[in-house]
């Protein structure tokens, strides 16, 4: 679970990269949505991390 | 009741989205590629602030929590509920990441309350789904007091991650105005 945990972080900034400028760079109508659909799903897990 | 508190917290994150979409599609319309580039200027000024670069206050906000009361006065499945909803919405309760005010101006910049709605649904089911895998994956109090721990001693990486989602929202957001 320790290593699960600290892994988190990295797992979902390489999601949201590998997601956001590949998406949101192209010009398909759907991409700029799914781009930041992975932003809202980025920010509320890591909202975890509020007080 | 965890159930419950994901689904409070998805639909009230779809509602404030719904809200800010229509909020916009009924108001003075700005420009769509000066209020993008606004947007994607604030997200660049916040994303180097988490990466250590500048220094700026946090956004206004409301410093607070959801009631502690309700867990006093409401049925398990209810207070999970009405607790999914206060965090859901996002904005009734204190969000130290950054990336969620990214959300919120893609929201009010879009005049679509379905997207919206859907993207900030996202956002809640987000806020709800680590609260219901630690707490099905709790074997004690104790041990999820121990998770909790863990979590709290890479709150220096979240920044930084924060720091960077946030940069690539500026692009994204920079990009849309230019091509606009």
């Amino acid at each position: 679970m320790a290593v699960r945990v600290r892994r988190l972080p990295l797992l979902c900034t390489a999601y949201v990269a590998g997601v956001v400028p590949v998406l949101g760079g192209t010009n398909l109508d759907g991409a700029e949505v799914a781009a930041v659909a992975a932003l809202a799903l980025f920010a509320g897990i890591s909202s975890l991390w509020s007080p | 009741m965890l159930g419950a508190t994901l689904s409070g917290s998805a639909f009230g994150a779809a509602v404030a989205g719904a809200v800010l979409a229509l909020e916009k599609a009924f108001s003075f319309r700005l420009p769509g590629s000066a209020a993008a580039l606004g947007a994607g200027v604030f997200c660049l000024l916040y994303g180097l602030s988490s990466l250590g670069f500048l220094r700026l206050p946090l956004p206004p906000q409301r410093h607070s929590q959801v009631p502690h009361g309700w867990r006093l006065s409401m049925t398990p499945r209810q207070m999970g509920f009405w607790y999914g909803l206060g965090l859901g919405v996002g904005v009734a309760t204190f969000v130290r990441v950054l990336s969620f005010y990214a959300v919120l101006l893609w929201c009010a910049l879009t005049a679509d309350p379905l997207r919206a709605a859907i993207v900030m649904g996202l956002f809640g089911a987000g806020r709800g789904l680590p609260i219901l895998v630690i707490a099905s994956r709790a074997e004690s109090i104790d041990h999820s007091l121990g998770v909790m721990k863990r979590l709290r001693a890479v709150t220096r990486y979240v920044r930084l991650a924060d720091g960077v989602v946030m940069s690539m929202a500026a692009l994204m957001l920079i990009g849309l105005a230019v091509r606009s």
